[in-house]
């Protein structure tokens, strides 16, 4: 679908890495290189027009994600990334994490979902319980009931799994949490570009993402909370812009959520966003994943033909990502062989240490698909992994 | 095929299947050290004995693709019986064939089998790991 909107796909590769980050439509492209050439200015400062226009391009995108998401406008912060948004959380949410209390987490979860907690808990005495996962990579709201009580303070989950693809049932785990008062974080990094996001539906109290996964460019995520929640937290950096008044022996601040932006932001990230968002909107969402979830059948289909190969997670067959290995040879021996022919994947533990370690394996190859993979690519695909055996002849 | 894809593979597929020099140490006059590769997890635990300036053996632990583990057991063939000079030497000549500049082939052995490394420059790291981790063992701060 729509692959001429994609310079990248008019070069050589055929490219299978899009939950590593996705290749970025031309308006999208277009528009960073509009803000550099045309109204290069900073936001938020002054009375002159070119700051004004900018300014107001920034806050658009502040509703478009709003409405992306079905928040509201105050309740987006512009952060770098998935693991930004996460990472501030985990500073902003110190006050409230005691010695004795617990942090609830998955052994599925990427390192950016994983380590933040395991570090808080180890500075404040917090005990991090970490909950196995389902054999299709899902948490198991049982599983959940079982570990949560009184002294449960956040729990921090992922709504699509990076390795299985699996997708976690959010609203049920939600209502698990939140009669025990606990704050529920979703990492919603794998699942924004592929699944309809209501965050009130959810009833989700934090939920991070990412904008590059998202056909948008690098180097801006969103971290949106519940507004009286990002209220009660305090920044953790200080500067431009996130002020009120400053005097020589106290400092106000602005509002949620411009006290979590302190200096100058990624103006020309969070305006390409922007378009990304208007880009997903006119193909649609559910266009999109309706057509990768055909694919991804079209896909296992032909993988069962490679002989010796193990895939961990055919039953997730709503999702974009297949895991495998090919039995005795490395993941990263069959991603060399694929790069040779321009053929780009995923091979190793795809940040996901302790889940890996879980499946018992050191790494895997991880082929994620967009809407705008055909199956011509995936049969070039085939063509080179039939010769998998050969690889050592291949390669060297 | 032609003739060198052949003997190279062969040779990879000798120290894949039979792995040189591995064995288990607990002797306490062996250096040691462990490097991993973060990027991709491949790990290496290496074992040194040295007797005032010579090798007189290398050990070694390896998980890790085929690069890696080859690399691994060539490397304790090349360098058991060195010099530590002679190990530099040899070393600097495996260095400059995975980042194709010019090398000895008599020097390095079974190691240019891996010649054609300079032609998939993201697994170079597969095969530098085991050397990294000898120079850290011996304390050799020089990077590669």
């Amino acid at each position: 679908m729509n692959r001429e909107d994609f310079p990248m796909l008019k070069e050589k590769y055929i490219y299978f890495n899009n939950a590593a980050t996705s290749f970025k439509p031309i308006e999208v492209i277009n528009e960073i290189n509009d803000y550099y050439t045309k109204y290069n200015s900073n936001i938020n400062r002054g009375i002159d027009s070119l700051s004004y226009y900018s300014t107001n391009k920034y806050e658009e995108v502040r509703n478009k994600v709003a409405n992306f998401i079905n928040a509201n406008n105050n309740e987006i912060v512009f952060t770098r990334g998935t693991t930004d948004s996460i990472n501030l959380l985990a500073y902003f949410l110190e006050d409230i994490i005691n010695e004795n209390d617990e942090i609830i987490i998955s052994i599925i979860e990427h390192h950016s979902n994983f380590v933040p907690w395991q570090k808080l808990c180890k500075r404040k005495k917090a005990k991090l319980i970490v909950l196995d996962v389902e054999k299709n990579g899902t948490i198991s709201p049982s599983l959940l009931k079982n570990n949560i009580n009184t002294n449960t303070k956040i729990v921090a989950l992922n709504h699509v799994s990076n390795t299985m693809g699996a997708t976690n049932n959010i609203k049920e785990l939600s209502n698990i949490i939140h009669k025990y008062n606990a704050l529920f974080i979703v990492d919603g990094a794998q699942a924004i570009s592929n699944i309809k996001i209501d965050v009130k539906d959810l009833e989700v109290d934090f939920y991070a993402f990412s904008g590059h996964k998202m056909y948008g460019p690098t180097g801006i995520g969103i971290l949106y909370g519940k507004k009286q929640l990002l209220d009660n937290m305090e920044p953790i950096s200080y500067g431009g812009e996130m002020i009120d008044s400053v005097s020589i022996d106290n400092t106000t601040y602005k509002d949620t959520p411009y006290k979590f932006e302190a200096g100058t932001m990624m103006i020309s990230s969070v305006l390409g966003l922007g378009k990304a968002i208007d880009y997903i909107n006119k193909i649609g969402i559910i266009n999109m994943h309706n057509y990768v979830v055909n694919l991804r059948k079209y896909l296992i289909k032909q993988l069962q033909n490679i002989y010796n190969i193990n895939i961990y997670n055919e039953q997730n067959e709503d999702s974009s990502i297949v895991l495998f290995n090919i039995n005795n040879i490395h993941s990263h021996d069959i991603g060399s062989l694929l790069d040779k022919y321009n053929i780009i994947v995923r091979a190793g533990h795809h940040c996901c240490e302790p889940f890996m370690k879980y499946l018992k394996v050191d790494s895997t190859v991880r082929i994620s698909l967009s809407f705008y993979n055909t199956k011509e690519e995936i049969d070039k695909l085939i063509e080179i992994l039939m010769k998998a055996g050969d690889y050592i002849n291949e390669l060297f | 095929m032609n003739y060198s894809n052949d003997l190279y593979r062969n040779i990879i597929l000798d120290h894949i299947e039979n792995p040189k020099n591995k064995k288990e140490i607990n002797s306490q006059e062996y250096l040691k050290s462990y490097l991993k590769n973060p990027a991709c997890g491949d790990d290496v635990l290496i074992y040194v004995l040295i007797d005032k300036d010579i090798i007189k053996d290398v050990s070694y632990d390896v998980n890790g693709c085929t690069v890696c583990k080859a690399s691994t057991s060539i490397m304790s063939e090349l360098l058991i019986g060195k010099t530590l000079k002679e190990v530099d030497i040899i070393i600097n000549n495996i260095n400059n064939m995975l980042v194709g500049k010019d090398f000895d082939k008599n020097i390095i052995k079974d190691a240019i089998a891996f010649e054609g490394i300079k032609n998939l420059p993201p697994r170079i790291k597969c095969a530098i790991l085991p050397y990294k981790a000898f120079k850290k063992a011996i304390g050799d701060k020089d990077e590669l």
